[in-house]
């Protein structure tokens, strides 16, 4: 007798991605894939991808997705989710497309509570355009515009979304979760999930940020960018719960 | 009503799902109606975050299928850019309004025709074009608003209502005519992907060749639409001594002196195109051909005047008239000037003889 | 085989065999007999009569070699060493991870859970009379 204990979701579709090997993206794409199938929403989802390393998502869904000006996910979610209250609505965005260009858009959607989903992958660097200084770079870190490390007195310390989103009241769900081991994976598939679950029925704007590997521009090994993840990253953003079913969770 | 009520009332009358907008004079009036009349006629409203976020506010209903419309003023117009041009490269309908105010830069809020490079010309980044229609009186801000609708889906296409601050803010009877407007059927829209494969809505192209072929097939749907879609009025435009090129607010004020050059005794006919995209070339330049000279009048530096210039191809000799930083052409000497080239031409005509 | 042959059992995770039942009569523990360190048997009671039932689990985990990128990760996961990559390489030039000790596999998925390339699948086979 044979138990399928894992399979490759049927939400993603048999492209190999572009993403470099160990990429948090390539998590994150598979966990949406897995709870749009567990919720059985496939026909009813619509995906805004980003501009970043994700602008390319559209090949990796098996449903409906657009692409959106860089930063403007937020705004053209909104412009779906008001005209089709009943389709599932999510925005997938990166460090620039949420907290840098797109912040205005992320706050303004995230305060008017429009009821969809943000995941918010947060990999402290711009991946695409070569390894840049983010606005989650932490202090030190060195990247491509910031050769002698992040330095707070110039550059301002990194930027905490779900801190700043949990001052808004509109928000029902605010989590935060870290692709760290195989753990971190299966309490991010739980948000999501949790997510989701709360766009299904109505209760409001869904909010999921995800510490993610990014091997490449963080200079370290997958393995590596994994402890990354789980030690620096984790001390600097918290793995926890900020909002639930409306009401702020203290820490 | 006023141009800016006319303007919303017909969006509403043509269908439009989705109005998204953020307050700049002199357009305010738009947004206010239908922050006031959408909700209670089944629609969306949102005062956006910024001219930015409206725009792509407008990207995103006009994704899921259904009509969208975004109005601002020029500064504000100017941030609409880059939704525009993704607009045109995804290949999405759309209505933008521009109720164009003095520049650059913030500017003043008087009227202005300085938008029309940015609105004909390009303004976003890319080979593209928006439809251009400019009415001048409050039935063409409503004809034409629901025009717009009718267009935008039926060439998948942003277009832009250009008008101005004067326009706007002028009151005038209107006729509201039935809008007969029905959406076509979308089945590239995102609607959620029942019973059929995946749609997908982008203007990232990095295949070898990919985007060239796009943009060759973006410019045969230009070209379709130049043949098509081409308007504009004559008034008296065989064998006058001067013809007035026109738009807008200058097109209504070039009719008025027009009537009153026949007191000293100038024919002065009217060519005023109503869609400044595609450009009405061709009947532009049958209409100069039999005139001794062309005077175009606009509130810019003189914008339409490149283009006359060019459609006019040497037919007559092209004069200018232009008022900017919000001035508004007026009757006095606009005839001082008709008087003028009056002279001046029938000189050249003794002269020739 | 009695109860007192019974060897150290051994507690599988939830996802594992099926442990012994509780008679009404006769209170017993769950038990599993590893042989082998391959294939545990079990015992079920049925009847308030020994039954032996042997049945076997097997857990395989399957790489797809052409989504694979070799990023390791999941061979750093593994915590039976089932994984590792391998010296052929695939269509893309990478050298992909493969099952080098497939029989060690207990199907706790944590190798499918981290791949960011969904290109690992995992079964679980229970095979034997009462199977």
């Amino acid at each position: 007798m044979k138990t399928v204990l894992y399979k490759r979701p049927k939400s993603l579709t048999s492209v190999p991605t572009h993403y470099c090997p160990g990429c948090g993206h390539g998590i994150v794409h598979r966990l949406i894939a897995e709870v749009v199938d567990g919720l059985d929403i496939r026909e009813r989802t619509i995906g805004i991808a980003p501009v970043g390393c994700a602008v390319l998502a559209y090949f990796y869904f098996n449903f409906d997705v657009t692409e959106a000006a860089h930063g403007r996910c937020a705004a053209v979610a909104t412009g779906i989710k008001r005209v089709l209250p009943d389709r599932i609505v999510f925005s997938y965005q990166g460090d620039g497309d949420l907290a840098a260009i797109g912040l205005a858009e992320t706050i303004h959607a995230a305060n008017r509570g429009e009821n969809i989903t943000v995941v918010f992958v947060n990999n402290t660097v711009y991946g695409m355009t070569g390894g840049q200084m983010a606005p989650t770079t932490l202090v030190g870190q060195k990247t491509s515009t910031t050769p002698d490390g992040r330095d707070a007195p110039t550059m301002g310390p990194p930027l905490r979304m779900c801190e700043l989103l949990n001052t808004l009241p509109s928000p029902y769900h605010i989590e935060r979760v870290a692709l760290d081991g195989p753990a971190g994976v299966r309490k991010a598939r739980n948000a999501l999930m949790k997510a989701f679950r709360a766009q299904l029925e109505n209760k409001g704007y869904s909010f999921v940020e995800i510490l993610a590997s990014c091997p490449t521009h963080q200079r370290l090994s997958p393995a590596q960018a994994l402890k990354f993840v789980g030690g620096e990253m984790a001390s600097q953003f918290p793995v926890r719960v900020f909002r639930e079913e409306g009401k702020a969770v203290n820490a | 009503m006023t141009g800016n009520d006319a303007i919303a009332e017909a969006a509403i009358r043509a269908g439009c799902d989705a109005y998204y907008g953020y307050p700049i004079t002199p357009q305010n009036e738009i947004a206010n109606y239908m922050a006031r009349h959408m909700p209670a006629r089944g629609g969306v409203f949102i005062q956006a975050e910024s001219e930015l976020a409206a725009i792509n506010m407008v990207f995103g209903t006009a994704v899921a299928g259904r009509r969208a419309m975004t109005s601002s003023s020029s500064p504000g117009v100017s941030l609409k850019q880059e939704g525009i041009s993704y607009l045109a490269g995804a290949e999405l309908p759309a209505v933008i309004v521009n109720v164009q105010r003095g520049g650059p830069g913030l500017g003043n809020i008087a009227p202005s025709q300085s938008d029309y490079f940015q609105a004909v010309k390009g303004g976003g980044h890319g080979d593209y074009h928006q439809i251009v229609l400019a009415p001048d009186s409050v039935q063409e801000m409503y004809d034409l608003t629901a025009l717009a609708f009718d267009l935008a889906d039926r060439y998948r296409n942003p277009v832009m209502v250009l008008a101005d601050g004067r326009l706007g803010q002028m009151m005038e009877p209107v006729t509201l005519h039935e809008v007969r407007s029905r959406p076509p059927p979308k089945p590239w829209a995102l609607t959620g992907a029942r019973g059929r494969k995946p749609n997908l809505i982008r203007s990232l192209l990095l295949g070898e060749g990919e985007l060239e072929r796009h943009n060759l097939r973006l410019q045969r749907k230009y070209a379709r639409i130049s043949r098509s879609e081409q308007r504009w009025e004559e008034r008296n435009a065989r064998n006058c001594d001067v013809l007035i090129v026109a738009y807008g607010t200058c097109a209504r004020i070039a009719r008025g002196c027009a009537a009153a050059a026949a007191d000293f005794g100038l024919k002065a006919g009217l060519f005023r195109p109503i869609s400044l995209w595609p450009f009405p070339s061709r009947p532009m330049r049958r209409a100069a051909s039999s005139a001794r000279c062309v005077l175009v009048i606009e509130m810019s530096a003189g914008q339409m005047l490149e283009d006359v210039r060019l459609a006019v191809a040497g037919m007559a000799p092209v004069f200018f008239l232009g008022r900017m930083g919000g001035g508004v052409p007026e009757e006095g000497e606009v005839l001082r000037r008709l008087r003028a080239l009056a002279k001046t031409t029938r000189r050249r005509s003794h002269g020739a003889e | 085989m009695g109860q007192g042959d019974l060897e150290q059992t051994r507690r599988l995770d939830s996802r594992g065999l099926a442990g012994c039942r509780e008679s009404g009569r006769r209170p017993l523990a769950d038990r599993a007999l590893i042989l082998d360190g391959a294939n545990p048997w079990v015992f079920r009671w049925t009847n308030r009569r020994l039954r032996p039932s042997f049945q076997a689990m097997r857990c395989l985990v399957q790489v797809n070699r052409q989504f694979c990128k070799g990023c390791g990760l999941c061979v750093s996961v593994c915590p039976k060493g089932v994984l590792s990559l391998s010296k052929e390489l695939n269509k893309f030039g990478i050298h992909y991870v493969e099952a080098i000790r497939p029989e060690e596999c207990i199907g706790c998925c944590r190798c499918a859970e981290i791949c960011p390339d969904a290109a690992i699948e995992v079964e679980k086979e229970i095979s034997g009379p009462d199977a």
